[in-house]
């Protein structure tokens, strides 16, 4: 199950790829046919259940578009 | 599964800083630019610390000043380069103010080099957070004192060649050498381990001036897509296997 739930503001993205780049579990993946509404290619979430709620997505994210949440 | 994940009791882990309004301030920076997270650390060492309600922002003219839209902290935004003058002034009146500059390394090292080492000769108990990205990014990418040797720039379209344009400067190494300054460091944002070095970095640097011990000084090392005409994850690469060699990261003094 699994620990944490990431987030992802479209209206915020500007599609740099830092979440990809910096996520250790790899939950997160460049989408090929998603876009944001400022036209830049939009990271998805595509394995939830790997999650482990270590922030490092949201820390590493210049936008402050990734929001993570752990499960208590 | 997936409605017992929403009902789980959840809470925030990594979100938006509490001094951060919500606003398009974040927005107004390109695409892969890491000033964002330095100010990001910046907000949380404020928060973590306590200071946030007695802190003053000065910032210098360039992109790090897009901060003064979002944060609901003082800030002030000086003339260019003079962001330790008014921050000098403000500190002497103020003493139980803590009185920080965001400066960068154009408005720190070029146009306000006269008063960055006036400040460090006074020994002013003010800090200084400077975001390097070897390049003028406000104005299109030109010349700084900081741009390595053999980098194009739009002044510079052969790369900066040391008979015509000098050497870079390491400001880190330069403040370290005045009595004035207690603590001089350089961190990087290029990875999460030296994410939480930088943050350790500017914790150090603000808590010398909460001991009123003198100036303190960090140097953070940031991307800039456009200007470096490379993508944001080469960019990260670039500054690992370029920059950091050339600008070490460590504490130089203190």
């Amino acid at each position: 199950m699994a620990k944490g739930e990431i987030i992802i503001d479209e209206n915020k993205c500007r599609g740099c790829g830092y979440c990809v780049l910096f996520c250790k579990q790899g939950c997160i993946v460049m989408s090929e046919d998603r876009f944001t509404p400022l036209g830049y290619l939009l990271p998805v979430v595509s394995h939830p259940d790997k999650c482990n709620a270590c922030g490092i997505c949201g820390m590493m994210c210049p936008h402050y578009a990734v929001e993570v949440y752990k499960f208590i | 599964m997936k409605n017992d994940e929403n009902t789980r009791k959840k809470e925030l882990v990594c979100g938006n800083p509490r001094i951060w309004k919500d606003p398009p301030g974040a927005m107004m920076y390109c695409s892969g630019c890491q000033h964002p997270v330095i100010h990001r650390i910046i907000s949380e060492v404020l928060e973590e610390m306590d200071i946030y309600e007695e802190a003053i922002c000065i910032l210098g003219v360039g992109c790090h000043a897009f901060i003064q839209v979002s944060w609901s902290i003082d800030t002030l935004s000086c003339a260019h380069g003079r962001a330790l003058d008014s921050a000098t002034a403000i500190k002497r009146l103020n003493p139980d103010a803590i009185v920080f500059t965001v400066q960068g390394d154009g408005d720190c090292l070029a146009i306000g080099a006269g008063a960055f080492i006036g400040a460090m000769t006074r020994g002013e108990r003010i800090t200084t957070i400077m975001y390097n990205n070897t390049n003028y990014g406000t104005t299109g990418g030109q010349l700084a004192p900081t741009t390595l040797i053999g980098q194009k720039t739009t002044t510079t379209p052969l790369g900066r060649n040391p008979k015509l344009e000098g050497y870079p400067v390491r400001a880190a190494e330069l403040a370290a050498d005045f009595e004035g300054t207690v603590y001089s460091a350089r961190g990087s944002v290029n990875s999460p381990a030296n994410y939480k070095r930088a943050k350790k970095y500017i914790k150090k640097a603000f808590q010398k001036q909460i001991d009123g011990l003198g100036y303190s000084f960090v140097e953070v090392l940031s991307a800039c897509p456009p200007n470096w005409h490379l993508s944001p994850v080469d960019c990260i690469k670039r500054i690992e296997e370029e920059i950091i060699p050339e600008f070490p990261l460590s504490e130089i003094k203190g």
